[in-house]
């Protein structure tokens, strides 16, 4: 009993903390709104600003609202199902394009070989990579050399099929992640080795993948770093 | 040439002309160090001049004939990364490396830097609390300039009381005895323990540590500014 | 007319802060990283900094120090324009204020174009 009350406790906090960078998170788009109003620029390219600020902070809100709902279910593999990896990174690609081109980031789409469906939950996977990507496309820019590529990619790793979010972002390490982790809650930038923000998104991202019993990782492929989650495959899905 | 390779940590660095830099640099076994990294026009420079602040180097330099050595190379080997994450550990980390500098000269003991990487490495641990590192810091650099209070006995030369209350008398660094003193045996204990050799993280887990650090700031903040250099 | 060096790493943000301080008749350039600010600075000398503190790896506070370790820039007006409330850092004001020349401090959330445009106006006449 008390190990679950304690449970219960670590689980708060850890709600309570991602509230927290998420609201922190939110001061961006709603800025952005803010000042581009201010401007008074409502031309096509101003109105765009303001939609792309907007559709920013409302997927930020959803994915952590899916994220805290995934957590708190007794038994969070009820909903999993196969998934194909390839089209839920088509659909994440359709979703942020437009997020990429307000920040001059050109965005990719790239899966490696075929692979077979992963067991997963498939709106919380595309959530998650949703909530990495917006991320990351928020910092390349801030990035020397000037960054303005993202990659999405599936590609085979030991442990199954690795779907993330990749760039010319050195900081992303193993290590970085880790330290992030440990600092989250306790600093404003635990992620500051790639990201200038509270890291609201890459946080999401793990709350929601720690609930589909996955994580994220670090990762490098093709000479490129970046954050995916691991998928493991369900080698019986292939005979079906 | 003769190269001599030590261990550092960058305290200061300034601008020499347009192609160079200085790095002021505080070492367990050469004493303070200033060393000209050339050729680093601030352009190219990473922005730490070419070895990371918050972390200690391995250093390769060659003396010069004046009190500036060159450069030769630099390799980290620890880096307190979790400081940069924090804009307020981060004025402090700054904040700790002025006042040792200014606090140490060029044959600075091994102390010194001993001091510093244990103060960084606490900077680097968020549960420990920045007022408690910098008190103890400023503690410690009290002791090591040879400027302890006497924690043991009262002006009088009685032996601190566990029931008495007192005050301070910053001429003689010591307690006197006095029955409306605001410091009891807990404030005492304190100061044992932040100019003794515990290092920030262990006094962390004292009780009650928050109200009796702010009842102990004001001494040694004092005790500070009259005996070093601010 | 002055130039004015952005520090702003957020590309939407700084598209609009610099808009708004062009149509003030100023030219700007805009730097996405501590790094990024020192190389811009060293181009052209601007008359006046505008500084997120908040920055990918090497933050604010670390740019200033480095910024004001070099003689020629020591004089240069800064305004910090950033999402990090005053209070995350009461402890570092003074230094900010006092060792680093930081005339004023602005929390950008709550600082619209208008107040930050008459700021810098401001600072650029008291230097």
């Amino acid at each position: 009993m008390a190990q679950q009350n304690r449970q219960t406790d670590q689980q708060f906090m850890l709600t309570q903390q991602l509230l927290l960078s998420v609201v922190e998170q939110m001061k961006l788009p709603l800025m952005q709104i803010a000042r581009q109003t201010e401007l008074g620029l409502c031309d096509g390219e101003g109105l765009e600003t303001i939609r792309q600020s907007t559709q920013a902070g409302l997927r930020l809100l959803e994915s952590y609202t899916l994220g805290v709902r995934l957590a708190q279910q007794q038994t969070p593999l009820l909903d999993m199902e196969p998934v194909s990896v390839s089209g839920v990174l088509y659909d994440v690609a359709q979703q942020l394009q437009p997020y990429a081109r307000a920040y001059g980031v050109a965005l990719e789409l790239y899966v490696d070989g075929r692979h077979g469906p992963v067991m997963a939950h498939r709106q919380g996977l595309q959530a998650a990579l949703v909530s990495l990507g917006s991320a990351l496309i928020e910092t390349i820019p801030a990035h020397e050399p000037a960054g303005n590529a993202l990659r999405l990619s599936a590609h085979r790793c030991r442990y199954g099929v690795v779907a993330g979010v990749y760039g010319n972002l050195p900081g992303i390490t193993t290590q970085a992640l880790r330290t992030g982790r440990q600092l989250y809650g306790d600093t404003r930038q635990p992620l500051n080795a790639f990201l200038y923000t509270s890291g609201a998104g890459v946080f999401v991202a793990d709350a929601l993948l720690q609930a589909m019993r996955s994580h994220l990782s670090a990762s490098r492929y093709q000479r490129q770093y970046g954050l995916g989650a691991i998928l493991p495959v369900n080698p019986q899905l292939r005979l079906v | 040439m003769n190269h001599i390779v030590t261990q550092g940590i960058v305290l200061a660095r300034t601008d020499y002309g347009e192609a160079d830099r200085i790095l002021t640099l505080i070492t367990p076994d050469q004493g303070k160090l200033r060393l000209m990294a050339k050729g680093v026009r601030r352009v190219r420079s990473k922005l730490a001049g070419g070895i990371e602040l918050f972390s200690i180097s391995d250093v390769t330099f060659i003396r010069g004939r004046g009190d500036i050595g060159t450069l030769v190379s630099a390799r980290l080997i620890r880096h307190y990364g979790a400081i940069v994450t924090d804009l307020a550990r981060v004025q402090m980390g700054y904040e700790l490396l002025r006042l040792l500098h200014r606090n140490t000269e060029d044959e600075s003991e091994a102390d010194y830097f001993s001091l510093l990487d244990h103060a960084l490495a606490a900077l680097n641990d968020f549960p420990v609390d920045t007022v408690l590192i910098d008190l103890w810091f400023r503690a410690q650099l009290l002791r090591l300039g040879g400027f302890v209070p006497n924690l043991h006995e009262d002006t009088d030369g009685r032996k601190l009381d566990a029931s008495g209350s007192y005050t301070f008398s910053f001429d003689d660094m010591a307690f006197a005895a006095n029955p409306n003193g605001r410091f009891g045996a807990n404030h005492i204990k304190v100061l044992r323990l932040l100019f003794g050799n515990y290092t920030p993280s262990v006094l962390q887990k004292l009780q009650g540590g928050a109200e009796l650090l702010a009842a102990c700031a004001p001494l040694i903040q004092t005790m500070f500014t009259t005996s070093l250099r601010v | 007319m002055a130039v004015i060096l952005l520090v702003e790493p957020d590309a939407v943000l700084a598209r609009t802060y610099r808009s708004a301080l062009e149509s003030c008749g100023h030219v700007v350039r805009v730097a996405v990283s501590a790094q990024a600010a020192v190389a811009a600075a060293d181009e052209q000398r601007p008359d006046i900094v505008v500084l997120e503190l908040q920055l990918p790896r090497h933050n604010g506070i670390e740019f200033l120090y480095e910024f004001r370790s070099y003689v020629d820039w020591q004089p240069i007006p800064v305004v910090a324009h950033t999402m990090v409330p005053p209070g995350d850092i009461a402890i570092a004001q003074p230094a900010l204020r006092e060792a680093l020349g930081v005339g004023v401090y602005l929390y950008k959330p709550q600082t619209t174009l208008r107040e930050l445009t008459q700021k810098i106006a401001e600072a650029l006449e008291a230097s």
